[in-house]
């Protein structure tokens, strides 16, 4: 049996800057796969949106954050290349793997 | 990867910042049996050109003044297999991953029932938008 491919992001999300860097801010999490590092950002960040081009892959963080509760932090289908946040402005933008 | 970068540039605020991180293979990938370090891992030439071609990305899009490093640093991922036929499955599916390091694979023969654990660093920089 496998315990985990896929370790917790938050040696990761310590090592950029912690809760010093992501306090308050809005977060887009490109490439968020099923969003295991928009997961260990959202306790710190004011929201965060989670873009990556697989639907499969955006469907499990979404059924993640419906099950938790998580109000700050959205999924999209999205293309790294096109990235379509309209109007909106971020704090901090994180290529997680997905550069 | 530059139409990512200038994606993320339009997307993110004057003086905000954009993170990128991937696994470096600059830092050998290692598999740890019964608490040492038995062998080591090597990434495929494809995860290799990828790499270049992202580190190639940033630094041609620092060199335009979109973006200044401001911060660099690496970290420790370890991921666990429950043996060794599940590690072998895991390199024949990777699309980072090819092989073992030559000779180094018996040497995890004795343990074969693991677990294994895979350590590969996780590199990034942090990279100010200017």
């Amino acid at each position: 049996m496998v315990v985990t491919r896929h370790p917790r992001a938050g040696r990761e999300v310590r090592a950029f800057g912690g809760a010093r860097l992501f306090r308050g801010k809005d977060v887009l999490d490109i490439g968020t796969g099923n969003g295991r590092l928009a997961f260990d950002v959202a306790p710190y960040a004011r929201r965060v949106l989670g873009i990556d081009p697989s639907e499969d892959s955006v469907r499990v963080a979404r059924e993640r954050a419906a099950a938790e509760g998580l109000r700050n932090v959205e999924f999209r289908v999205g293309d790294a290349a096109a990235l379509d946040v309209g109007r909106e402005r971020y704090d901090i933008a994180i290529f997680s793997w997905s550069l | 990867m530059v139409d990512a970068l200038r994606s993320a540039h339009r997307a993110v605020k004057r003086g905000g910042l954009v993170i990128d991180a991937r696994p470096d293979a600059s830092r050998r990938p290692r598999v740890v049996a019964a608490g040492r370090v038995r062998a080591w891992l090597l990434q495929s030439s494809d995860a290799d050109l990828r790499d270049d071609r992202a580190d190639g990305s940033v630094a041609r899009l620092v060199g335009r003044g979109l973006y200044r490093v401001v911060r660099s640093g690496h970290v420790w991922h370890s991921t666990r297999f429950a043996d060794l036929t599940d590690l072998d499955a895991y390199l024949r599916d990777s699309a980072r991953y090819a092989a073992f390091e030559r000779g180094t694979r018996p040497r995890l023969a004795p343990f074969r029932d693991g677990p294994f654990d895979v350590r590969r660093a996780i590199g990034f920089d942090v990279l100010e938008r200017l």
